[in-house]
């Protein structure tokens, strides 16, 4: 039954594309510190947006050589807007394995290797830099770690307290289904974003950029239960008459262990589907507060605070690459809708035939 | 005196009518004695089953009270209520449905042994001897209920509920979607369990052919009431309520019921004893 269900998803191409994309993307901000060049925070202010830096392979007589980048000689036009201009007598190599900026993988070991880099006083901007001359790649990828990351530590949250809360409803019925299920509906009365605003305007101004980050995540799952307790509820009132369930009862078991053991997982289908479906939700959150500021705080980054660097329209007309995030957020919510519609499809029995 | 009941009734709220209810059970007393298999007989929707469950504790009484060993569960808390339920156990009539789906046969069985203080290799033991007593091989605790054919699974359900050590176990049309051969071998294996086990039996089914085998006594239900009761053999060889006559020509020449007479009964329909135990309502 797994078998079959993992072979009608492979069959479609877009949901297996998502799925892909997805590893990626969550592999690269795993590995983030590596795969940058830079830190989060490195900057160098001379080099306030430069643009994506070009990697050469031929030298000027035309011959393959070793990839490098030419130094930048900054002039400024009668705006006094930077204009980037190669140095022709400055190379430098573009080397794998490079010393740079300290870093932990996984947050344990310590060493200072990343995968690409160029010597200083060189700086190579894969994808342009921001105002501060930080690279604007780097912080894309440190940027993914926080926005995914609070769209699954968000989703995990709400949806443990979804599932226990919905299955209490669900498994005794009655007056507590009603108490519960009204609770559950005030929550969902509200509109999402102004709740939103409301419960961050709450979190004291003097938290630290880990505080904050928590406090987005508990503020997206406070929010976010609420609609999945009440189908994970009406799942269990159907699941509460099942004989398995009365036996159980019978044995004398504690309703808890009833509904953990035996009823849970029953929904456990559904869940994975509305799991993946509702990540994106909390992402984009996340990158709205960020947006308007009140989210994660500079030098930290995330996609919705490196997205608020292109809200001005003088920004985006001279240094377009900072619409970059917008886009890795487009996809990466693209992703996780393709590939839940795609579970949808397979699990859920009332659409698959 | 194994389980009482006095006057008890269960309504339910009928679905799409306001202020209607089904008197699913509506004033039944009854007495099952330890060691003497009951048979409750009836067509579906004679409330035979609401009144297995009300017995189980899965449904509370809305009026009259269920005694168990002289003891009134229905005043202790749920707390207090726990470790008591193992006493009474039941085999659901859907094999497909009563084992979870997701659990091994050694998780299903493994369950009964919560609350005992028991090493695995005791457990592991238990189990294996309780699987050869209904007849299955040890290897099936590997294996997961849609590996098993409905026969086997309810022998795997007996095997659950016996290992709970009963003293009453409630046999909800245990045998009734079960082929013939099959059937007649799970009775058989109950009868051969009862005695090694001390269960008493009570058997809750539609065929009366099949309660014959294993009940000592059998009770008519019919709207909710129990309308005759008696020691097997009387009832088989002098019914003496039309209903219970009606029944018992349509189990003996294979035939469905003539006609479904629906019994009214008032408040003062009484069960009156006609002599030996054998009790028909008025």
């Amino acid at each position: 039954m797994k078998n079959r269900a993992w072979s009608q998803f492979c069959e479609n191409r877009w949901a297996v594309a998502g799925l892909i994309i997805l590893g990626i993307i969550h592999a690269a901000a795993l590995f983030a510190d590596f795969l940058a060049p830079y830190s989060f925070s490195n900057e160098e202010r001379t080099y306030s947006y430069a643009p994506p830096s070009k990697i050469h392979f031929r030298d000027e007589q035309g011959s393959l050589v070793p990839p490098f980048v030419y130094g930048a000689e900054i002039k400024f036009d009668e705006y006094r807007r930077r204009i980037y201009q190669d140095k022709a007598d400055e190379k430098y190599p573009l080397s794998f394995f490079v010393q740079g900026d300290k870093y932990k993988i996984l947050g344990l070991v310590p060493t200072t290797i990343h995968l690409f880099g160029v010597k200083e006083p060189g700086r190579i901007y894969l994808w342009g830099a921001d105002s501060r001359g930080r690279d604007l790649f780097s912080r894309l990828l440190h940027g993914a770690r926080i926005s995914l990351s609070i769209g699954i530590l968000g989703v995990a949250i709400s949806f443990s307290i979804g599932l226990l809360v919905g299955g209490i409803a669900g498994y005794y019925g009655g007056k507590t289904d009603d108490i519960i299920m009204r609770i559950c509906e005030m929550f969902m009365m509200f509109p999402g974003f102004y709740l939103l605003l409301a419960l961050r305007a709450v979190v004291p101004p003097n938290f630290n950029s880990i505080q904050v980050y928590l406090a987005i995540v508990v503020i997206l799952s406070f929010i976010g239960w609420a609609s999945l307790a009440r189908v994970i509820r009406g799942m269990c009132l159907s699941l509460r008459e099942r004989e398995f369930v009365l036996a159980a009862k019978t044995m004398g078991l504690s309703d808890l262990r009833i509904i953990i053991r035996h009823i849970l997982p029953h929904t456990l289908s559904y869940s994975l589907i509305a799991v993946m479906l509702s990540i994106p939700g909390y992402i984009l959150a996340e990158s709205s507060l960020s947006l308007i500021g009140l989210g994660i705080q500079d030098p930290y980054a995330s996609w919705g605070n490196l997205l608020a660097e292109a809200m001005g329209i003088v920004q985006i007309k001279f240094a377009p690459w900072i619409l970059l995030p917008g886009f890795f957020i487009f996809i990466t919510v693209m992703c996780f809708n393709v590939v839940g519609d795609a579970l949808r499809d397979v699990l859920d029995p009332k659409t698959s035939q | 005196m194994l389980v009482e009941l006095r006057g008890v009734k269960k309504h339910f709220a009928a679905v799409g009518a306001q202020n209607k209810v089904i008197k699913a059970v509506d004033g039944v007393d009854l007495v099952i004695k330890q060691g003497e298999n009951l048979g409750l007989v009836g067509e579906s929707g004679s409330g035979k089953t609401t009144l297995g469950r009300l017995i189980l504790k899965l449904y509370d009484a809305d009026a009259g009270s269920i005694l168990f060993e002289g003891q009134d569960w229905a005043k202790l808390s749920s707390r207090e209520l726990r470790p008591l339920r193992r006493k009474v156990q039941v085999v659901f009539q859907d094999p497909y449905n009563s084992l979870d789906p997701r659990f091994s046969i050694r998780a299903v069985l493994a369950e009964t042994f919560l609350g005992q203080k028991l090493t695995k290799a005791a457990q592991e033991q238990r189990m294996k001897d309780m699987l050869k007593s209904v007849g299955l091989d040890e290897q099936a605790l590997n294996r997961f209920p849609h590996e098993f054919s409905g026969g086997e699974r309810q022998r795997i359900a007996i095997a659950r509920s016996l290992l709970m050590n009963p003293k009453l176990l409630i046999l909800d049309e245990a045998v009734s979607s079960l082929d013939v051969l099959i059937a007649a071998q799970i009775i058989e294996l109950l009868k051969d369990l009862q005695a090694q086990y001390q269960v008493t039996y009570l058997f809750i089914t539609h065929n009366l052919r099949v309660v014959k085998k294993l009940c000592q006594k059998i009770a008519v239900m019919n709207s909710g009431r129990i309308i005759e009761m008696a020691k097997t053999d009387d009832l088989f060889q002098q019914p003496l309520h039309p209903y219970t006559q009606e029944l018992l020509s349509a189990a003996l020449s294979y035939r469905s019921p003539k006609v479904e007479t629906v019994y009214q009964f008032g408040e003062k329909s009484v069960l009156i004893d006609h002599g030996n135990g054998h009790f028909v309502v008025k």
